[in-house]
């Protein structure tokens, strides 16, 4: 899971670890700000792209 | 090896990346396309130079300094010296960018938060102990500016090293929202004499005789001018450090005062809790001699 901020990054570094199509979910930045209600908030907006992702897996 | 058009002979990628200057800018111009600076012209590297650089630190070509496994690298002496050279470092200078690379690898220093972050911080070079002064490293005026070459290559030599072997690329893995002017280079060294205080490296636990490289992460620098009392100092160096806005209160993170001259006083704030000293040679001057042998 990233923060859109680092959405280059995270496709860097699935890149130079070999596997360009790795799946992550991505977050609205940022979250060293948020309150926990906030934080909690956006566990509820993201759960179901967590749990599709795991049960998905990633490409072969 | 291949010979291009303009007659400059280029080494394969499998020798290790090294220009032969038979034309300086050409070969300036070369390292600019391959993307091998950062942003400033340097100095080509021949094998030569580089081999001159392990010379300097008593290291073989493919020693494994540092191993960096969430890059996907192992960083070589040579890679090293090649960077080195590339910043215009002197072979002497070796020892402090090995000890700094060392530092960078350290699990507690946190590189890829400290390399990829928004707030973009400042990886400051501190050098204490004998090896300041034997390399003419700058600890007073002007400490933080340029003029110096010690200062401005060692600095840069990290960085290129950031830049060439751990693949921190600006807008990619470097996601600095602002960045800072001292990430182009950043290396001072304590003026161990100068003050009533035990030097930095020695309040960490080390000798004097012991020379040390520290890396400081530092996302903002303030300089403030004090002409008062111990008190009113103190107050000064407070107000400067929980400015609003600053990284400091939001992560709660804590800063760095360094103090120098009558006037002046500079103020480093960090943007990460660790700071980790790293020894560059150990115990005395008996060992210096023989890794600058």
């Amino acid at each position: 899971m990233i923060t859109d901020a680092f959405d280059n990054t995270a496709k860097e570094m699935a890149e130079l670890w070999g596997v360009p199509d790795f799946r992550f979910v991505m977050i609205p930045h940022p979250l060293a700000s948020l309150s926990r209600s906030e934080i909690e908030q956006r566990v509820d907006e993201v759960i179901g792209k967590v749990t599709e992702l795991i049960q998905q897996g990633q490409p072969d | 090896m291949a010979t291009t058009p303009k007659g400059v002979v280029e080494l394969s990628q499998a020798e290790g990346d090294v220009c032969i200057p038979i034309n300086a800018s050409e070969q300036i111009e070369i390292c600019y396309a391959r993307g091998w600076t950062d942003g400033l012209p340097v100095v080509p590297a021949t094998r030569y130079l580089a081999d001159e650089m392990l010379v300097g630190a008593g290291l073989v070509r493919d020693a494994i300094i540092a191993e960096m496994p969430s890059r996907k690298a192992a960083i070589t002496a040579d890679k090293i010296a090649i960077n080195s050279v590339l910043a215009g470092c002197k072979p002497e200078y070796m020892p402090v960018v090995v000890a700094a690379v060392k530092a960078l690898a350290t699990p507690e220093f946190g590189l890829h938060h400290v390399a990829a972050a928004l707030a973009g911080p400042t990886i400051v070079v501190l050098v204490n102990g004998p090896i300041a002064s034997k390399l003419g490293i700058n600890a007073t005026n002007n400490v933080f500016g340029a003029g110096v070459r010690a200062n401005a290559t060692i600095g840069r030599a990290v960085r290129l090293i950031l830049l060439n072997c751990l693949r921190y690329t600006p807008g990619v893995s470097d996601r600095s929202t602002m960045g800072t002017p001292g990430k182009y280079t950043c290396c001072i060294a304590e003026n161990e004499q100068s003050h009533p205080w035990e030097p930095w490296h020695v309040s960490r636990g080390y000798s004097l005789e012991d020379s040390t490289v520290t890396l400081i992460a530092a996302s903002t620098m303030i300089q403030i001018w004090h002409y008062g009392d111990a008190e009113q100092f103190t107050r000064s160096v407070g107000d400067a450090m929980s400015f609003l806005g600053s990284i400091a209160i939001l992560g709660r993170t804590p800063g760095a005062v360094v103090i120098g001259g009558n006037y002046a006083v500079g103020i480093i704030v960090f943007l990460i809790l660790v700071v980790i000293n790293f020894v560059v040679v150990t115990k005395g001057a008996a060992r210096v001699s023989e890794v600058t042998a």
